[in-house]
């Protein structure tokens, strides 16, 4: 019997792309000029052949038993309906309305309370402002529509929410919510407490045409941001809850 | 036939088991042989079909369009990997072995048609079992990439979707993986004689 020819790496290569017809044109007539000429080269072409075809040729096995699974036992261990369908949806929409309902409740009491004692809700409105609001510049103040006023508020409070979806694993509904809405009710009172945060000497540097708090409109403007900030609390409080749900 | 497949799909992944099921029946053959083939036993290969149906449905949410076939098959990959390398850890089974017993497992193969003779039969019996045989001595990224193209009918791009390689090393573990399986063929004398004598002569 004699030597079976031996291929280089890069023909052996090329005669198996041949059979799968995955050479370019050019390629493809090369290989079939080559096959004519070298003898060699033809029969390894013929023995790999004869070996895809042993191979294609195998017979499927059937398989053994049906692997459909069974909805009971699937139910009991976890289902895959993570994408949120409408009634998913009403379920979240509910804890949302829930949240924000409760949000409202303290706010009304603390801020019954807090008008009582307006000398005690100074330290923490300028915390709050600025938590929500570092960038006011007061000497803006004025030419500032009172429509625009409500604006550098929303970009904080939509912002705040995504920032601490990204990194909620650790964070609890109820650990994310209390501070928050702890802090709510002393933004009701501000416009009386308002003016001295605002000249604060931290923020005088920033001459960005950051509009302030409207002084014009107080009570509208304050509920306002109010509200943006009670709807990210329930925002981020349901996603969470449905973080944790879905893992 | 795929638009059906990605409604069943896209139904499975809103929670409907029985659209899941119906995905199941429709690629269990095939994810069955798959993993056969790579792991070389019947029992295996059936428990890694089940492993794999659980899993995919498990992480249906993961699949985002494109071909499910070459994600299920992806799966069923990992799966068998996951089983070889236990082996290799604790090696209580060697593949050989396996494949040896594999012929009991198989159905027996039937007389194709009747012009058939008994000397062909026995032959391509014969070949089937080296074949088989050849199949388990491979490397196993060798192994897969064989089995995913000419057992399984998948196109180089299928494969490289399914193991996440590049066109050039498919290429490269097909054509040694063939050239193996050749030498093997070669050395029982199986490869049709005409090709064996050409050299011959």
């Amino acid at each position: 019997m004699t030597t079976p020819p031996q291929l280089n790496e890069h023909d052996l290569d090329l005669l198996s792309a041949y059979l799968d017809d995955q050479l370019s044109a050019d390629e493809r007539r090369a290989v079939e000029r080559r096959l004519g000429d070298e003898a060699e080269l033809r029969q390894a072409y013929e023995e790999l052949r004869a070996t895809v075809q042993a191979l294609r040729d195998l017979e499927p096995l059937r398989p053994p038993r049906s692997f459909t699974l069974d909805p009971a036992k699937v139910a009991a261990q976890r289902p895959p309906a993570v994408r949120l369908g409408w009634r998913r949806w009403l379920q979240v929409a509910g804890v949302f309305a829930g949240v924000l309902i409760a949000a409202i409740g303290v706010l009304n009491v603390l801020g019954s309370m807090g008008a009582g004692a307006p000398a005690t809700a100074e330290q923490p409105t300028a915390e709050v402002m600025m938590a929500v609001a570092p960038t006011e510049a007061p000497g803006l103040r004025e030419s500032v529509p009172a429509a625009e006023a409500a604006t550098p508020p929303i970009g904080d409070g939509v912002a705040a929410p995504s920032a601490l979806d990204n990194g909620s694993d650790a964070v609890s509904p109820q650990t994310l919510a209390t501070p928050e809405m702890a802090a709510l009710p002393d933004v009701a009172p501000q416009p009386t407490v308002a003016p001295p945060a605002i000249s604060s000497p931290g923020t005088a540097d920033l001459a960005q045409p950051t509009p302030a708090v409207a002084p014009a409109t107080p009570a509208g403007g304050s509920n306002v941001i109010l509200l943006i900030v009670i709807v990210a609390v329930a925002v981020l409080a349901g996603g969470v809850w449905l973080w944790r749900r879905r893992s | 036939m795929a638009n059906e497949e990605l409604r069943l799909v896209m139904v499975a992944q809103r929670g409907d088991v029985e659209s899941f099921n119906a995905l199941v029946r429709l690629y269990e053959g095939r994810v069955y042989n798959l993993c056969y083939r790579l792991l070389g036993d019947a029992d295996s290969a059936a428990d890694a079909t089940q492993d794999t149906f659980l899993s995919a449905y498990r992480h249906l949410q993961a699949f985002r369009g494109g071909s499910f076939r070459s994600w299920l098959f992806r799966i069923a990959t990992n799966v068998c990997y996951d089983i070889l390398r236990a082996r290799q850890r604790r090696p209580a089974v060697s593949l050989d072995a396996s494949c040896e017993t594999a012929g009991e497992d198989t159905p027996s193969l039937q007389i194709a048609d009747t012009s058939e003779s008994p000397d062909e039969f026995a032959l391509r019996r014969e070949l089937a079992r080296a074949i088989e045989a050849g199949l388990a001595q491979l490397p196993v990224d060798q192994r897969l990439v064989v089995v995913l193209c000419d057992l399984q009918g998948l196109t180089y791009e299928e494969i490289a979707d399914v193991l996440g390689a590049n066109l050039g090393t498919i290429k490269s573990r097909l054509s040694r993986g063939r050239a193996r399986l050749r030498d093997l063929l070669r050395q029982e004398e199986l490869l049709p004689l005409r090709f064996r004598h050409e050299g011959e002569e």
